[in-house]
């Protein structure tokens, strides 16, 4: 293989890359659950970024980068158990999971 | 600069409230039919979480307290609170007792991790709340108030692991401890951990989420999360900034001002006080931006604003609690039988607010100008002044109606947690130099 | 390390390309499987860079616990929730978001981090070690925001069911299924907002 070996640079990368896919989603997403599907997919992309962070790099704290990820597991799951609920209320009461619908605010 | 990278949590706060949290739960089932015995439980148990703090530096101590103070007016709120479902208030009272952990989490955290963990919770509890108010609008002010939380905690999430990758460690950023190769990821990392600090904190990009929970939750509970957010954003955000001044003073600068403009043209084109309030909001989180920008005499007079702003903001939302999610028109505020308590709580606030002078927001709003005026000079002080000026045309607005309320309905019952924030907002006002001095102690300068 | 690399290199481009997915499909049901799809590759990711735990917990909460609720969901909504028109204005700003971050930490990145030698794997141990040593305040906390995350998720799906007024015998109907007449949408939703001022009790 001709190519320069795989290290840290590459999955910071990929691990940018994710998240600023995350964050469009988010952003652009219709719909309600598409928005949290990105919201997930932010998380995940930092933990990418982590783990090769963890492989790569030695520090003072054991596998840090690895800890961290599972942190961001914890956090992404109770964040889904929660957005979840909303979206399912919100739906039983506006039949609806757009998010352009859930602007009552807004008129 | 050190003592605020040192801080261990008060590990005897959260022991405290998570308590009453199992406690109240359990409970649940009898609560729910007694909201009297749950308020006591939740007062006791936020009385509890102050006391360990007491023995922590000036930082912790002020923190906890305004929390504590924000926590406190919430539960006494809890039994008069507009649920969608009123057998939820135990909830409702566990809710506000993690909420009020994970923003003391947030704010007196020794490493970041926790602090963001103490965020997430926060974030998370106070879109709960939102959500159980009554109606199908504080639902869906939740779930935007959820998704920009989601949004600004995963740029956070992403800073914190740039940082972790730069210094190796979840400390609070120091100056002159990183590596040069890494400088460049640790300016993003620590700007990517402010900015979802800001959005506790509401200020210019990030605030459609918080405008419309502020609006929209059952106004106790809305209170609370307003309170909570902001007085543990300004901390975390003034220890952030201790310690990374070089990304951090001009970005919040720069954020305060266009806050204090936005906030101030959204809040004049208002013609409900409850949205007014919310816009005001995000002028007032530009101020303390501004002033955090400013050097440790800026941080000690954003944290001195933000006590008085949040025990201001806790009477206001108090004295309005108890009459629906609805928005409160100007031209109706008289309609809408507001008791004589609760009409002169509201007034108290609106005039601490406008920083008319005897009031304690008036001190708040001088000692942010000064220091803006010492590190920054003209013309962004200019800005904060006529954002100020702005202000007292836009709070003083619902005044006649409620002047005339006062003298139509002389005789109701006190609320509890109008006379606990207004007897706070009137200590605040006779004695504004001693808080000013706990901040400037607190913030080591 | 170069002899794994056509593995990670299918495995960045599947998980890529499976991203992309999960932001465009039009139906949920397929984001999602696009999102279990991105998932399993990062696991896969993970296993090769040593991470053996880390990777468990991709496959078991990721792809076991998290995916699968968003699947539970997106099967109880009926018609699933198809994408409307994505309007231009939000696309336009987002892409102008997304693509100043992406330049700007890409660019960033590529500049401030060098390639480190490789560490020696720790494995669980150190993990261990780690979650019950200096980072016991974060792990435990992690109690408060999963109890946090309980309470909201079971107090936000029993906001709708009635009040002790209306008592039990619709109750039960609203636990056991996804019943729509324990709240009447439009209807329920717009008279109780009338209904605010009233006192609660």
């Amino acid at each position: 293989m001709a190519l320069a070996p795989i290290g840290l640079q590459h999955f910071l990368v990929l691990g940018t890359i994710l998240f600023c896919i995350g964050m469009y989603g988010a952003l652009s997403r219709s719909n309600a659950v598409g928005v949290l599907l990105s919201i997930e997919l932010m998380l995940n992309a930092v933990n990418v970024i982590m783990v090769a962070f963890a492989k790569f790099i030695d520090t003072p704290q054991e596998l840090a980068g690895q800890v961290f990820a599972i942190f961001i597991m914890t956090v992404a799951a109770a964040e889904a158990a929660v957005g979840l609920a909303i979206v399912i209320s919100v739906y039983r009461l506006r039949h609806s999971i757009q998010v352009d619908d859930i602007d009552l605010l807004k008129n | 600069m050190n003592v605020l990278a040192s801080i261990p949590p008060p590990l005897g706060s959260v022991l405290i409230l998570v308590l009453g949290t199992l406690v109240i739960l359990l409970l649940t089932g009898r609560l729910s039919n007694s909201p009297t015995i749950l308020a006591t439980i939740g007062v006791l148990s936020l009385l509890g979480a102050a006391l360990p703090a007491m023995g922590g530096d000036a930082l912790t101590r002020v923190s906890v307290l305004g929390v504590v103070a924000a926590g406190l007016v919430g539960m006494l709120l809890v039994p008069s609170a507009e649920l969608h479902n009123s057998t939820q208030r135990p909830e409702v009272a566990a809710l506000i007792l993690l909420g009020s952990t994970g923003a003391i989490v947030l704010a007196t955290a020794g490493e970041l991790l926790s602090a963001a963990l103490g965020l997430e919770t926060l974030s998370l509890s106070a879109a709960v709340l939102v959500a159980l108010g009554r109606g199908a609008r504080p639902l869906e002010a939740a779930f935007r108030y959820f998704v920009l939380a989601a949004i600004s905690f995963a740029a956070l999430v992403y800073g914190l692991g740039l940082l972790l990758l730069a210094t190796g460690s979840f400390a609070w950023p120091r100056p002159g401890v990183v590596d040069p190769t890494y400088s460049y990821i640790w300016t993003i990392g620590v700007l990517l951990i402010g900015l979802g600090f800001a959005y506790k904190l509401a200020v210019f990009p990030l605030l459609w989420g918080p405008l419309d929970a502020y609006t929209a939750g059952a106004p106790g509970l809305a209170g609370f999360v307003m309170a909570a957010s902001k007085i543990a954003a300004v901390v975390a955000l003034a220890r952030l900034a201790a310690g990374a001044a070089v990304p951090m003073a001009p970005i919040l600068i720069g954020i305060g001002l266009v806050s204090i403009i936005w906030g101030t043209f959204g809040a004049l084109a208002q013609r409900e006080v409850r949205r007014m309030l919310a816009y005001s909001t995000v002028a007032n989180a530009g101020l303390m931006a501004l002033a955090l920008g400013c050097g440790p005499e800026g941080r000690a007079a954003a944290i001195f604003f933000v006590v008085i702003y949040v025990l201001t903001i806790l009477l206001a939302f108090a004295a309005m609690a108890g009459r629906g999610t609805g928005p409160l028109p100007f031209g109706e505020v008289r309609g809408e039988g507001l008791s004589a308590t609760r009409a002169l709580g509201l007034t108290l606030a609106l005039l601490s607010l406008a920083g008319i002078p005897p009031t304690p927001g008036f001190w708040a709003k001088l000692a942010i100008l000064d220091a803006s005026w010492s590190a920054l000079g003209f013309w962004p002080t200019l800005v904060a002044v006529i954002g100020g000026v702005a202000g007292v045309l836009y709070y003083l607005r619902p005044l006649p109606d409620l002047l005339a309320l006062t003298r139509a309905h002389v005789s109701s019952a006190p609320a509890p947690a109008v006379w606990f924030a207004g007897a706070a907002v009137v200590v605040l006002g006779l004695a504004p130099g001693f808080a000013y001095a706990v901040a400037r102690l607190a913030i080591g300068g | 390390m170069n002899n794994a690399f056509l593995p990670i290199a299918l495995a960045c481009a599947v998980a890529l390309v499976s991203a992309v997915g999960v932001i465009l499909a039009r139906r949920p049901v397929h984001a999602v499987v696009a999102l279990l799809a991105h998932s399993l590759c990062v696991a896969a990711l993970f296993l090769i860079m040593a991470a053996d735990l880390v990777a468990l917990g991709q496959v078991l909460i990721y792809s076991g616990a998290i995916v699968v609720l968003f699947l539970f969901v997106v099967a109880l909504l009926p018609h699933g929730g198809i994408e409307s028109v994505v309007p231009t204005g939000r696309v336009v700003s987002a892409v102008v978001a997304g693509a100043a971050l992406l330049a700007a930490l890409a660019a960033g990145l590529a500049v401030g981090a060098p390639t480190a030698p490789e560490n020696p794997a720790g494995g669980v141990e150190a993990i261990g070690r780690s979650l019950f040593g200096p980072l016991i305040v974060p792990f435990e906390l992690t109690a408060a925001l999963l109890l946090v995350a309980i309470i909201g998720a079971v107090a936000i799906w029993r906001r709708q069911e009635p009040e002790p007024g209306a008592k039990a015998s619709s109750r039960a109907a609203s636990e056991g299924s996804l019943a729509h007449t324990a709240d009447a949408p439009g209807a329920t939703g717009r008279q109780r907002l009338l209904d605010e001022g009233g006192p609660a009790r």
